[in-house]
């Protein structure tokens, strides 16, 4: 167990899930700094801890994998692209919403109703393509790590 | 067509070099013509910019209300009052018109309909549209004369800096000494959740008990169906249904633009609240509150809103607290008491 790609694991979940939960209104600044989860919000929430603990796992074993393995960077990329829909999904009325729709007009507007509308099956999604390449990782680090072993025995 | 026309005069041009090279013309008759043809077209164009400036002045939507009337979809007075409001809501722009002293009769001649049916099909012009209301201005079958100032100038009523005079409708009692002024889209997921989770105990703790007023200020920005709901709601409150037919609004609310806040669906709404259907389709068609959600989108705008739900609690000082996002009220109770110990 590497206790530095732990750690760097638990930062990306931080660093991704207090920003997405500010843009999805969980977390209000203002007029105070609280935190709060309405029961009928409850599914959203979940949403976002898993797709940000997720993405943590699955990053930092990327990034694993690319020190010290020389792998490619497909499967980051992969990794990246679920935690990027599962952001986006759901961004409508509060903060990427109306960026979206301030800075691109008529399509910021499209794509905020694409993503609000979608919001459950995007996440979903994320979620699906996560798993997906944790698994692939999982099943990558195992091939590559017995293949060196083995070549370390001869 | 703008296109076309210079694509037409660079057609020409290269038509003259061509004949020049073949040697069929001489170098200043090449020259004279490219001249011609470059004076010609900026003519043209020009004509047709000027005539597109007053193009703009006519929504092209009224082409539908036309093409409606034309197809005896709506009626004559439906159409009358419409131009009516158009005109002095200077949606619709209509050039100075003399009051005809022989007027034949106040019936609209069935040439005008032709008229109107011909612009919603583009088989006419702009102008020859205008021209029709501008007859029926000149017969004063059309009354322009109580221009939009009046609306603009009527009772501007501030709380704090915030005009509420174009809300809804307010909850609580006159005495209370906080007012919640909430900004809101109706196609907004998380407004209408608010709405039916949390809207409650906010009733019971700060309006029922007098503490607050709560009034309801149209902030569409997600779109056109947004825009078209906010008007809805002032159409139902025109029959004093507003509350009503806010509650329906947010418990409908299904998405962005995906045709839950369509005219057919909020008339829809309307029918089943057992509104007067016919004017509420009228009040809707002809953008009769308009301006209303213009102005409370401004209102917020003015103050800072960018996406909703966005609340500001004012109290007797005029002491303004901004909640952003649909929080539960026992923020807005502890904003009150913390607004009372000041």
């Amino acid at each position: 167990m590497n206790i530095r790609y732990i750690f760097l694991a638990i930062i990306i979940f931080f660093s991704l899930c207090l920003p997405l939960l500010a843009v999805t209104e969980f977390l209000f600044l203002e007029p105070y700094v609280f935190f709060y989860v309405p029961i009928y919000h409850l599914p959203n929430f979940l949403s976002i801890v898993i797709i940000s603990a997720l993405t943590g796992l699955v990053l930092s074993m990327s990034v694993y994998r690319i020190r010290f393995l020389q792998a490619s960077t497909k499967k980051l990329r992969s990794g990246l692209l679920g935690s990027i829909l599962g952001a986006g999904a759901g961004a409508c009325c509060g903060g990427v919403g109306v960026a979206l729709i301030s800075i691109f007009g008529t399509v910021g507007i499209a794509a905020t109703t694409f993503l609000t509308n979608l919001e459950i099956p995007l996440r979903l999604i994320s979620i699906g393509i996560l798993i997906f390449t944790y698994l692939m990782i999982v099943k990558d680090l195992n091939r590559e790590c017995n293949l060196n072993f083995d070549v370390k025995e001869r | 067509m703008v296109l076309s026309m210079v694509q037409t005069s660079i057609s020409l041009m290269e038509i003259m070099f061509y004949l020049k090279r073949q040697k069929y013309i001489t170098k200043n008759k090449l020259n004279f013509s490219l001249y011609t043809i470059l004076l010609v077209s900026v003519f043209i164009l020009f004509g047709m910019s000027s005539q597109s400036v007053s193009a703009q002045e006519i929504p092209s939507w009224i082409k539908n209300t036309a093409g409606w009337w034309a197809e005896d979809k709506i009626n004559e007075n439906d159409f009358v009052n419409g131009i009516e409001y158009l005109i002095q809501n200077e949606i619709l722009k209509i050039p100075q018109t003399q009051i005809s002293k022989t007027q034949e009769s106040h019936d609209i001649p069935p040439w005008i309909k032709n008229t109107a049916g011909w612009w919603a099909r583009n088989q006419i012009s702009d102008t020859d549209f205008v021209n029709g209301i501008q007859y029926l201005i000149s017969q004063e079958i059309v009354s322009v004369t109580n221009p939009s100032q009046a609306l603009r100038e009527s009772t501007i009523q501030k709380i704090g800096t915030f005009d509420i005079s174009k809300a809804g409708s307010v909850e609580g009692y006159d005495d209370a000494a906080f007012t919640i002024i909430m900004f809101s889209d109706y196609q907004c997921e998380k407004c209408a959740l608010w709405f039916q989770h949390e809207k409650n105990l906010l009733t019971e703790e700060l309006i029922d008990s007098g503490k607050a007023r709560f009034y309801h200020l149209d902030f569409p920005f997600l779109g056109e169906d947004s825009f078209l709901a906010s008007e809805a709601s002032h159409c139902a409150n025109d029959q004093n249904r507003y509350a009503d037919y806010q509650k329906i609004l947010y418990e409908k609310q299904n998405g962005i633009n995906n045709g839950w806040a369509s005219h057919d669906s909020l008339v829809g709404y309307a029918a089943d609240l057992g509104l007067d259907t016919k004017q509420f389709d009228s009040c809707l068609l002809w953008d009769k509150h308009k301006l209303q959600v213009q102005h409370n989108k401004e209102v917020g705008s003015f103050h800072g809103v960018v996406g909703t739900p966005v609340f500001f609690i004012i109290n007797s000082e005029d002491i303004i607290k901004k909640i952003t996002g649909p929080q539960p009220p026992m923020i807005f109770q502890k904003v009150v008491e913390e607004l009372e110990s000041n």
